[in-house]
């Protein structure tokens, strides 16, 4: 399936790209942080992620489906 | 441009909880209006953390005529803050920051009421500290203070603006219980690595950015506007804001309907 991934904050710094399309072979959102994380290292020090399909949260064991937008937020935590 | 009410918007009633003639720039606004404004000026609205985002809100909190704000931090002012904590000026360094801040609110507005306490709050103080809030807005910088801001709002049934920054970003949502999504439904941490915005970075304007948006729905639940539990995403690198929607969680450990 193809997927959209759009990365905010810092973890465009990290991946390197604000945005991107990627052929994925696996299931579910868990799933595709691990191949995102083996293309973009920098994603293995981003700390804790909130993950949203199609401009909704979900959880990271979601399953994904061709043609989803996959959005990563880092939860900031200042104030 | 002040504009001048009609005699027939003014004259409700005798006796008015507030000055109409300072607030009214905004009573002339149609969601706020005279009824709007009495709920403001007989409302009290909590705000845990008067640091970056938390002094901004409570100057417009305070400015807009809320009845009454509980300032909660443990915190003295430090000359570190002065660049983005909009409260407080050079003679307030080494001061309390609750004290600091509630002489700046009263100068302010000599018709607000202030309650202070300097404290860390936590699950052995918060629901005391809280009391009587009818909306708690989050100032905090830390996971954990999110967390028990969002599990005291829930058991309380109180709702809770949370607000966050660090580096050029912000993110605000609403928490009404039994109506919205929570922190912990849409997996907000309840722990982790803090990110400070004095480690990190952290870009002034994103705070005042923040606090102007959260305030904004504070008002708009005391003024029982209808507000959504979506998430907001603030971005001033790149000018954008995301509204991504954050719907209820039937498992949420902290308000889904398995955590009762
Ligand atoms: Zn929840």
């Amino acid at each position: 399936m193809k997927l959209r991934i759009m990365y905010f904050a810092k973890l465009r710094d990290l991946a390197g790209t604000s945005d991107e399309t990627v052929v994925y072979g696996g299931q579910t959102v868990s799933d595709l942080m691990g191949t995102l994380m083996k293309t973009h290292p920098g994603l293995l020090n981003a700390g804790k992620i909130m993950f949203a399909v199609n401009e909704q949260f979900v959880s990271p064991s979601a399953k994904l489906k061709d043609g989803d937008v996959v959005a990563l937020l880092p939860p900031l935590n200042g104030g | 441009m002040v504009m001048l009410l009609p005699f027939s918007r003014l004259s409700m009633e005798d006796k008015l909880p507030m000055n109409i003639n300072r607030y009214r720039g905004q009573i002339a606004l149609e969601e706020i209006s005279m009824e709007g404004q009495k709920k403001l000026s007989s409302a009290h609205v909590s705000i845990v953390g008067i640091g970056g985002t938390g002094s901004s809100a409570a100057e417009l909190f305070s400015r807009i005529g809320i009845g009454t704000l509980t300032l909660i931090d443990p915190d003295v002012v430090a000359e570190s803050d002065l660049h983005r904590q909009v409260l407080y000026s050079e003679s307030d360094v080494g001061t309390p920051k609750v004290d600091a801040a509630s002489n700046r609110l009263r100068a302010e507005n000599g018709d607000l009421t202030i309650l202070k306490f300097r404290n860390r709050l936590d699950e052995s103080n918060a629901e005391r500290l809280l009391l009587g809030s009818d909306i708690i807005y989050d100032g905090t910088d830390n996971f954990e203070s999110r967390d028990t801001l969002n599990r005291v709002a829930v058991r309380t049934k109180t709702p809770l603006v949370m607000t966050s920054a660090v580096d050029y970003y912000g993110q605000v949502k609403a928490i009404i219980p039994g109506v919205t999504s929570c922190l912990a439904c849409i997996g907000y941490p309840e722990e982790g690595e803090n990110i400070s915005c004095s480690t990190m970075g952290i870009f002034p304007p994103v705070l005042s950015f923040v606090a102007a948006f959260g305030v904004n729905l504070a008002v708009k639940i005391l003024l029982s506007l209808p507000v959504s539990g979506d998430y907001y995403h603030l971005d001033m690198k790149s000018l954008t804001v995301t509204k991504i929607t954050a719907r209820i969680n039937e498992r949420c450990p902290v308000c889904g309907s398995q955590s009762h």
